[in-house]
């Protein structure tokens, strides 16, 4: 298809669209094109680039953040389809200098090397141990394999998350 | 001396930032008035590139800049490469292909425009006329007569042929008992870091200076290369490295949007940001260890190696950028690994096929000959009815022999091994573990139906690499240290270390420094960071420059406090007189004193700050023991790996925790390298692995723990002892897997010679012997 | 890798959705989870002009459950139908539903992609579309005109291709009831956890008096399309539970595939896959599980 054969004037429904969302207890309203993914958005119009593009396509968990609660790929929806939702992201996981138990546990545990996969690493252990208490190392691996990581080989990963089920009163 | 930093497993200094998501990585870089570039890149393998217009492209409203090779002058500047062997019939890559290209994925034209969709809107309007050729994607079949040709300089395909000997091959294999001969490939496969590549560009108006923040491993190399293609002087180019989210190797290398980035942003007179999306990644990061090894070795009837005779092709893609024959080169002189290997010749041909450019990835050609020697080990002790173990205790170098100079030198440096405790390495990683009792447990296992399998890989990496690294380390009057390195680090925590290493010379708390990397603008000269050289080459830079400031800042305080220089020492902090603590002075009044118009001894030059270059090419060699357990499911092929020992020696080690993390990264990309991953290419030259859904890195469920021995037998070419390791596990756990893939189903009839050991490859190599177990029969 | 310029609508209850499809018709593609269109526009493999989001639409999802069947509206959440299903007793029939949502992507994907929209995009080598092949579930279409309910094997046509009409939308999932002697199992071999599966088999097998009575039995990856397993049902259907049976009716089948050979294995491995996954779970859903059959890939 040719990019210029339909003018606006043909356009059938939006291009762009103001939205309001909540990230990180705060809300933000925003005219954003409707084909800008969620992380696009969060990186490009909230200056939140805590939140990496990885792969784009859902694999690699890199923009893993929480949507009312549950983890999703922000890569895999756009931002209008988060309009008047609440978002958290990797940057409001510390209560100011202090840092979340899981954050303090990747970084007593090594839990990281170059850092690029983290806050999805993070956000995933965050969904994962709000409902668990004594993960066993399997099920860790399991809550775990769908954020890729290329540097650690897991290991420091796997004991952080450990040491976080046990430090986080939640 | 008082506190010891070196030798700490301490927090990295690194990671709060990046657990808070504050990191800054280059698509963080946030510019007012960016421009978005995307590439139009070839969907030929191979063709004729008759015309590109792109005058629709340019009239897109959003639209600001498109253009072709056309636009690059005359003469477009090639990329350079770094090595010219008597051999080599460069194939220099340019930065958008002039009149053919030659793989999927090669740069076409360029759109500029106000944001990245509409680039990739812009990109559909351009239109380009191609004239298919035939593609030639194989580089056994590209170096035979009558191929496809990719460059008219090379009608054979063939860019280079290196040939390393040493000793008396001929006599060798004369005189041997047993020569046996093997064809064993790898696959093509390469880093794939979380974060793809990415450069922003911008001409500052005032000084026009062009600052360049690029995820590259060496900025410094970067910005000249740069210079040189854009024919200005260095000095009106800086580049700075942000955050990097990993390189292994692959962000070594000197991309043709390295130079479209900076050209288009002076063409265009703003910011440009091009970030690398993951299809582009796979079409055109630097693919690597493509190998064909044809494998001889003489040998005793008693299992004693006499030599090694070997011819292997690289599958060098389509172009050579800087590091294009390295992996070739180096994978000659590793063959003979740390084993007594009397006499070798090693022909190192690199063959030009329709394929993305390969390039060095963190073992850089040491995977490759590993492979062929420690899988080659194995066959041999079978065909023996040797122990395999006791087939490599025969021959392994002793501490005695060393150091031991192999006679080789490679595109980089000589092999001289300069230390080791190999025996000791080996029997150790046996002991953890229990070879001894694996045989035992593997007979019971096969009677129950399962296939388990025990692999062993003995490696030794080329680290350290020279000519140099700068590091500069000073003291800000109000008594902060600062390390300005000309490393690049991409996640190795090499922040830390040199902090470590620099706190031991000064005595101040090491989290209290700032380490500053990868800046051109900051210091003069740098190499950057691969082949395994933080430790030995920054950290030797960071030893100089630290010892000066040391010493001055003796003198200083002795000045102050009106005491001898060799009276004083550092603690917690201060210098005081040894003994007196009350004549204490702190780093702060020690760095006012240096200050210009401060008071100073006589004669003394004014700051605080040392920037020091260590000059070496005496590259010291690291090595380890790696054994994996495997399990391979009869039914299905699937490999699980259980067990996992590596005994590692890399001499000093300045921080166990960051080094057993690089082990343990290093083998889960040495498995996949074993067990998944794979560069897939039709037979006419389409690229297959363009996802992360058909090129499967290792996630959380496929790796197993490292268990981790260390031996320290410190290197005698540096101060701190120490030798590189990062790229260790990649080569030992390639082959350790493959080795315990083998072992868990050769007995079955078959031979594993190539990798990756995918599930369904596994299952045809148990169907194809005949004999196969339960599972694995035959359906149609 | 950013998507082609679209026009958004997002309707806000069923009969708005279908006036939109039934305007714009070819034109328009229909966005549910988005966990595998997103990718598809992503990388400008799909192009719609018109994307309407199912997302605000009302009562197009949750889950009813009554005397052992189960409706679930085509914009259920993965991770909604697997919670409601992980409360309910293990082995029985819907539990295979329940293996089978295990298996696809993580539970990422599964927060947002939904039920319909697994069916809807018909990837040969998910998962949904073999299981509820198995369960033998009816699939609620609508469109402006009115609503038609079909079968599994009238909806899935080919290599992501439904009979699903450009103005119709699929609204409901329904699970019939089975016996209460029916037990279900889902096994895949994948090359990755999450990955798409290399092949994956979902079976149901109800045995009465010691004969199995009735069964459905379906595979994904093994055809370029979910394919039932008929004659192996048929062949199963009245005799007594046995592993030489069924490993004759499971040979004889798969020998017949045809799979689309990729980069991950030829067509032989995947026959091989689908005979081996069909034994296992067929003996595993009529009882007949040996210690071998609990560890699947």
């Amino acid at each position: 298809m040719d990019v210029d054969e339909r003018t606006t004037a043909d356009h059938v429904g939006l291009r762009e669209k103001t939205i309001t969302v909540t990230v990180n207890g705060d809300s933000y309203q925003r005219t954003v094109p409707v084909r800008r993914s969620l992380v696009d958005f969060l990186r490009e119009d909230l200056g939140l680039t805590g939140s990496h593009v990885g792969c784009e396509q859902g694999v690699c968990g890199a923009c893993t953040v929480l949507l009312d609660g549950e983890p999703i790929r922000a890569c895999l929806m756009f931002a209008v389809q988060a309009d008047g939702n609440e978002l958290t992201t990797v940057e409001g996981l510390a209560s100011g200098e202090e840092l979340h138990p899981i954050q303090q546990a990747f970084w007593d545990h090594h839990g990281l090397q170059c850092g690029f996969c983290t806050p999805g690493f993070l956000l995933t252990t965050y969904d994962f141990l709000r409902e668990k208490h004594g993960a066993t190392e399997p099920e860790i691996r399991e809550a775990l394999s769908g954020n890729l990581c290329r540097c650690t080989g897991y290991q420091g990963i796997v004991r952080s998350v450990q040491a976080a089920d046990e430090t986080w009163e939640r | 001396m008082g506190v010891k930093m070196v030798g700490a497993s301490v927090r990295r200094m690194e990671d709060p930032r990046l657990l808070r998501g504050e990191a800054a990585f280059v698509d963080d870089i946030r510019l007012p008035g960016v421009l978005h570039m995307a590439v139009l890149r070839s969907p030929h393998a191979h063709a004729r590139l008759l015309s590109v217009d792109v005058r629709a492209a340019r009239e897109l409203p959003g639209v600001v800049d498109a253009f072709s090779a056309a636009d690059l002058g005359a003469e477009p500047p090639g990329i350079p490469f770094f090595y010219n062997p008597a051999s080599f019939r460069p194939a220099p890559q340019y930065p958008l292909a002039t009149d053919t290209v030659r793989y999927v994925g090669e740069g076409v034209a360029v759109v500029v425009a106000e944001s990245r969709h509409l680039a990739e809107d812009a990109l559909e309007l351009i239109e380009v006329d191609y004239e298919p050729l035939e593609a030639v994607v194989d580089a056994y079949a590209a170096i035979q007569p009558g191929a496809p040709v990719l460059h008219e300089n090379a009608p054979d395909n063939v860019a280079a042929t290196m040939v390393y000997e040493s000793g008396d091959v001929e006599a060798a294999f004369a005189g041997a008992d047993r020569v046996i001969s093997k064809r064993l490939d790898m696959q093509r496969y390469t880093g794939i870091p979380m974060e793809t590549r990415g450069v922003v560009g911008h001409r500052d108006a005032v000084t026009a200076e062009m600052t360049i923040w690029a995820s590259t491993q060496w900025p410094h190399t970067m910005r000249t290369v740069l210079a040189g293609m854009l024919a200005v002087p260095a000095r009106s180019i800086r580049v700075i490295t942000p955050d990097i989210g990993g390189g292994f190797g692959i962000k070594a290398d000197f991309y043709p949007e390295d130079f479209l980035v900076p050209f288009a942003a002076g063409r265009v007179g703003r910011p440009v940001k091009w970030i690398e999306d993951r299809n582009e990644h796979f079409l055109t990061i630097a693919h690597s260890r493509e190998q064909i090894h044809e494998v001889e070795i003489a040998l005793r009837d008693d299992g004693t190696i006499l030599g090694l005779r070997a011819r292997h092709i690289t599958d060098c893609g389509a172009y050579q950028r800087p590091l294009g024959l390295v992996n070739a080169s180096l994978a000659a002189t590793s063959l003979a690994g740390i084993y007594r290997v009397p006499a070798l010749r090693v022909e190192a041909v690199c063959a030009s096929t329709n394929k993305a450019p390969a390039s060095a990835y963190r073992g850089a050609g040491a995977p490759e000959a590993t492979f062929a020697r420690e899988r080659l080990l194995d066959i041999v002790a079978r065909e023996l009815g040797m122990d395999r173990a006791e087939l490599r205790r025969k021959n392994l170098l002793t501490p005695e022999e060393m150091p031991y100079d192999t006679g080789l030198v490679s595109l980089e440096a000589a092999v001289i091994l300069d230390s080791g405790s190999f025996p000791a390495a080996f029997e150790q990683a046996l002991d953890m573990a229990d070879y001894a009792g694996f045989a035992a447990r593997q007979q019971a296992a096969r009677e129950e139906g399962r296939l388990i399998g025990m692999g062993i890989c003995v490696y030794h990496q080329l680290t350290g690499t020279g000519p140099f690294e700068g590091g500069s380390v000073r003291v800000d009057p109000t008594g902060e240290v600062t390390i300005n390195s000309g490393a690049a680090p991409q996640g190795q925590g090499t922040a830390t270390m040199l902090a470590q290493i620099a706190a031991d010379e000064l005595q101040v708390p090491h989290d209290t420094i700032k380490v500053v990397f990868g800046d051109t603008g900051r210091l003069a000269h740098g190499m950057g960071t691969y082949a395994s050289r933080n430790a030995v080459m920054a950290g030797t830079a960071v030893v100089m420059a630290s010892t000066k400031v040391r010493e001055k800042a003796l003198a200083l305080a002795a000045h102050l406090v009106e005491a001898d220089p060799s009276d004083m020492v550092l603690e917690d902090g201060y210098a005081h007189v040894k003994g007196v603590p009350t004549t204490r002075v702190s780093w702060a009044e020690i760095a006012a004193a240096a200050t210009p118009g401060g008071n100073r001894p006589e004669g003394m030059e004014p700051d605080l700050e040392s920037v020091q270059y260590f000059e070496n090419m005496a590259a010291p060699y690291s090595y380890g023991i790696h054994i994996a357990e495997v399990e391979v499911d009869p039914d299905t092929g699937v490999t699980t790996v259980g067990r996992y020992v590596v005994v590692n020696d890399a001499g000093t080690i300045v921080n166990p925790r960051n080094a057993e993390g690089q082990i343990a990264g290093g083998v889960a990309q040495g498995l996949g390298g074993a067990l998944m991953e794979e560069l897939v290419y039709g037979p006419d030259g389409q690229p297959q692995s363009t996802s992360f859904l058909d090129y499967l890195i290792p996630g959380s469920l496929d790796v197993p723990d490292v268990e981790i021995g260390h031996l320290e037998t410190k290197s005698p070419l540096n101060p701190l002892g120490v030798k590189g390791m990062g790229e260790g596990g990649a080569i030992g756990g390639h082959s350790a897997v493959a080795n315990a893939v083998a072992d868990a189903i050769e007995h079955l009839g078959c031979t594993v010679t190539r990798t990756p050991l995918k599930p369904a490859t596994v299952w045809e190599l148990m169907r194809s012997t005949g004999a196969a177990p339960a599972g694995a029969g035959t359906t149609a | 890798m950013k998507p082609a310029p679209f026009d958004y609508l997002a309707p806000a209850d069923i009969e708005e959705t279908l006036d939109v499809l039934r305007e714009y018709g070819d034109e328009a593609k229909v966005l549910a989870g988005g966990q595998s269109l997103v990718p598809m526009l992503n990388f400008r493999l799909a192009r719609p002009a018109v994307l309407v989001d199912l997302n605000q639409v009302a009562g197009l999802d949750g889950i009813q459950a009554e005397d052992g069947a189960l409706r679930i509206g085509a914009t259920t959440r993965q991770r909604s139908l697997e919670r409601h299903l992980s409360s309910r007793p293990a082995g029985g029939p819907q539990d295979l539903l329940r293996q089978a949502l295990g298996y696809i992507g993580h539970p990422q994907i599964r927060a947002r992609g939904t039920v319909g929209g697994s069916l809807a995009h018909a990837d040969p080598a998910a998962e949904l579309p073999a299981a509820v092949s198995a369960l033998g579930a009816t699939l609620v279409i609508r469109n402006a005109e009115g609503t038609r309910e079909v079968a599994p094997d009238e909806f899935f046509e080919g290599f992501f291709t439904t009979s699903l009409a450009a103005e119709e939308l699929l609204t409901e999932i329904r699970v019939p009831p089975w016996p209460g002697s029916t037990r279900g199992a889902f096994l895949e071999v994948s090359r990755r956890r999450g990955d798409f599966a290399q092949v994956a088999v979902a079976a149901v097998v109800t045995v009465a008096d010691g004969r199995i009575t009735r069964a459905g039995l379906a595979l994904a990856g093994a055809a370029p399309r979910t394919v039932q397993a008929y004659s192996v049902v048929d062949g199963l259907v009245g005799s007594e539970p046995d592993a030489g049976v069924i490993a004759e009716l499971a040979g004889n089948f798969a020998a017949e595939l045809d799979p689309p050979p990729d980069t991950h294995g030829p067509a032989e491995y995947r026959r091989h896959l689908a005979r081996h996954l069909l034994q296992r779970a067929i003996a595993q859903a009529a009882g007949l599980a040996g210690p071998r059959a609990a560890s699947a890939a």
